[in-house]
């Protein structure tokens, strides 16, 4: 950059480099020719716009009563009103682990903490409070301790893989708990889980199932036992032929059919199963990209230090391919994250369903913008912290910088 | 394999670990699958009844969506007629109203869901039409509310009936048969009209306000919601009549499946019942009264009690319930008024003059004698 060269042969000396820079930026990017310049003024009205509009609905127009109205409606759907703490412990534990992992992987940064704080004032201020305000707290208290230990275990070097193996077998095992907590003992039937919940729970079995089967398909599509590479790849490109919604609609309608009476399952567990095959079939063929990138001389190479086939793929090829296809992975989560909304068709009301429901109640005919804006924010948030998230795991695996 | 392992310890830590979350996740699904129905497979026919009493619950495909019929409340539970009578049965059955399974039918998958067992009746806003009831091997009970299309205009339009429409311009969901209907039958009387399709409801209500048409047709039963909700800077439901003509015919109430008669006359022997409760002037206050000393034969044999030491009447145990099972549905749910009142009314529809007041007030809800 030499820019003062250019101003001192201009002689305009009071202009800072910085303003003189972003004018001729705008220069050459925005007013380069006639065209580009009637482009830039138009687009700049047309956002200006949008823009506008769309905050005065925001902040001005719109009636937000009815999300706070419906929140149960969309949290939680059908979900029973009495079995409603059957929900919190799981939520307190996903917190908490979520607080503890952060704490073990990262030292904190002031932007994150503004994002938390944000979504927690967002929360507690306009969709938690009474008694609800108080359990979310609770399981604010939680995240906070969470992170507090792992940040401890940072000066502790002996606490840390303790931590770390905590940290595991509580992700892994909160899938089960949460499942056993609403349905056992007398607990909510699967027909009745609904709103944001039902879609956080599909969306995590889809990815806890899902991942770990498409990575077993990826290997056994890449081995060389011909049973085993003809049955994987049946299953995936079976899979992969048909939309989820037609899956759904066969779930739903042809199998039951085919299947006799002892077998037939309820509709969550079709719907279990669904998300985790369909997820698995796209992860599968992700993974096996990412197997084919490994060059065969470390897989020879490892042979011949006496490393078993086991040893070889686990600790040396698909670590590797996992690490070098992770962008791919988390697009195919965040697509699985808002496609559980398909699920309607099985006949839940998840948050969706919900929003929808509750813009058809007659004091609120006319509030689908509300309602429907809300549902986008839920959702966009949950796909931006997972993108974010993933971008936090690639730096910490140092990828892109080799 | 095994042999080959450099570093045992976390191989055998790694094993355990998927384990016992085989276990757990083994666990959690026959939790579900416990929790769950089994009873979910075919059954022969004629047997519906005792698949319903054998569950414990009755399976009904209700909408989630319509105000005054089916819709879902904040709290997360159902209300409307369509639910009423869905808890009507439920009370019936079980001396129960709330053992009753709501399943959300879609406009376009409602028939599936009863022709392949999913649920176990009908109750959805479904108009009754020949095609249904022959070609889609369904059987419609009975009349719960007699729907039709109608039109509804500013409240200060100097339209008052179809022919003043000469010239105007009506909105409409665009692919439905209200847009047939419309152009069918103003075709028909000659009247030039243009028709200006919507998506739904929400974006005709825009247009309407807009000034983009002098008038919007729809179900009455529908009108009658959005007039009530009609947003009140724009006037209220003050700023808005239904003018008296209907353009169609849309007898709502509930569906079951052929072949099962014996389900068939129970569930229509329930809904025909909260009517005759109310022509015989039966309801959830006195009931437990009237059962104790009936009035007259007819409200004895409806409620299943002896009239002047006569032997109780076999009109529930002919169904296959207990003989008392309307004083159930009547205390717990209520009459075909009282449910009226609670659930259409309460969208602006009075019942008073309309067809589907009682016959002994003119209209078109008739319940055949109970003997």
């Amino acid at each position: 950059m030499n820019a003062p060269n250019a101003l001192g042969v201009r002689g305009t000396r009071t202009v800072t480099p910085v303003s003189y820079r972003a004018r001729r930026w705008a220069r050459t990017q925005l007013f380069s020719s006639p065209a580009n310049t009637a482009l830039t003024v138009v687009a700049v009205t047309l956002l200006a716009f949008v823009l506008y509009t769309m905050l005065k609905f925001v902040f001005v127009d719109a009636d937000w009563t009815i999300i706070n109205i419906n929140r149960r409606l969309i949290f939680l759907g059908r979900f029973p009103q009495s079995e409603e703490w059957r929900v919190w412990p799981p939520m307190w534990l996903a917190m908490g682990l979520g607080g503890l992992s952060y704490g073990l992987l990262s030292r904190g940064s002031l932007r994150d903490l503004v994002w938390l704080a944000a979504a927690v004032v967002f929360i507690l201020g306009f969709l938690a409070h009474g008694m609800n305000g108080l359990l979310f707290g609770g399981a604010v208290m939680f995240s906070i301790a969470g992170y507090g230990a792992g940040r401890m275990a940072g000066n502790r070097p002996q606490l840390r893989p303790r931590l770390g193996t905590v940290a595991i077998v509580g992700w892994l095992l909160i899938i089960p708990f949460t499942v056993i907590l609403i349905s056992a003992f007398g607990g909510v039937k699967p027909a009745l889980w609904g709103g944001l919940l039902l879609n956080v729970l599909l969306a995590v079995i889809g990815i806890g199932v899902g991942l770990p089967l498409g990575i077993l398909l990826a290997l056994s599509r890449a081995s060389s036992l011909p049973v085993l590479k003809g049955v994987s790849t049946a299953i995936i490109e079976v899979t992969r032929g048909g939309p989820l919604i037609a899956w759904l609609f066969i779930a739903r309608f042809v199998l039951p059919a085919f299947i006799p009476d002892a077998l037939q399952t309820d509709v969550i567990v079709n719907a279990m199963i669904i998300v985790s095959l369909f997820t698995a079939a796209y992860v599968a063929e992700i993974v096996r990209g990412g197997l084919q990138s490994i060059d065969k001389g470390q897989v020879e190479a490892a042979h011949a230090l006496g490393m078993g086939a086991f040893h070889v793929t686990f600790f040396i090829v698909l670590p590797q391919a996992i690490r070098a296809v992770i962008p791919a992975l988390v697009s195919q989560m965040i697509a699985l994250w808002k496609d559980t909304t398909l699920f309607a068709v099985l006949g839940f009301t998840d948050a969706l369903g919900g929003a929808q429901a509750a813009y058809s109640q007659s004091e609120f005919i006319g509030r689908q913008k509300e309602a429907l804006l809300f549902i986008a924010l839920l959702f966009w948030s949950v796909s931006f912290g997972m993108s974010r998230l993933s971008q936090r795991v690639e730096k910490a695996l140092g990828l892109g910088e080799r | 394999m095994l042999g080959h392992l450099s570093i045992p310890g976390v191989y055998m830590r790694f094993s355990r670990l998927w384990l016992l979350m085989l276990a757990l996740f083994a666990i959690s699904m026959i939790a579900v699958a416990c929790n769950g129905d089994d009873d979910d497979g075919a059954v022969a026919s004629g047997e519906t009844l005792k698949t319903v009493l054998d569950r414990g619950t009755i399976k009904v495909g209700v909408k989630d969506s319509q105000p005054g019929f089916g819709n879902l409340e904040p709290d997360g539970t159902f209300a409307g007629q369509d639910i009423e009578f869905a808890r009507a049965l439920a009370a019936a059955l079980f001396g129960n109203k709330n053992q009753v399974e709501f399943v959300v039918a879609s406009a376009a998958n409602r028939f599936e869901l009863l022709s392949s067992e999913e649920i176990d009746v009908l109750i959805r806003t479904t108009t009754w039409t020949s095609s249904r009831d022959i070609d889609l091997k369904s059987s419609f009970t009975a009349t719960t509310f007699y729907d039709g299309q109608g039109i509804i205009v500013n409240a200060n339009s100097p339209i008052q009936s179809l022919s003043d429409l000469e010239g105007s311009t009506i909105c409409v969901t665009s692919g439905t048969t209200t847009e047939v209907n419309l152009a069918t039958r103003l075709g028909a009387a000659g009247v030039n009209h243009t028709a200006l399709s919507f998506a739904g409801d929400a974006e005709i209500i825009e247009a309407f306000i807009a000034g983009r048409c002098d008038a919007w047709t729809a179900d009455k039963g529908n009108l009658a919601g959005q007039r009530t909700s009609f947003p009140a800077d724009a006037g209220g439901s003050a700023a808005l009549r239904i003018l008296p003509d209907t353009l169609s015919k849309e007898p709502l109430g509930p569906v079951v499946r052929d072949g099962d008669t014996e389900w068939y006359d129970l569930v229509q022997w329930v809904v025909f019942g909260t009517m005759a409760a109310d022509e015989l002037g039966v309801n959830s206050q006195n009931v437990t009264a009237m059962a104790a000393n009936p009035p007259s034969k007819d409200i004895a044999d409806l409620l299943g009690a002896s009239f002047q030491g006569a032997p109780v009447s076999e009109f529930g145990a002919s169904l296959g319930l207990s003989p008392t099972f309307m004083q159930d549905v009547l205390f717990q749910v209520g009459n075909y008024d009282e449910i009226y009142q609670r659930t259409i009314a309460q969208i602006g529809l009075a019942r008073a003059g309309s067809i589907n007041a009682s016959w002994l007030d003119g209209g078109l809800i008739y319940a055949p004698p109970i003997r």
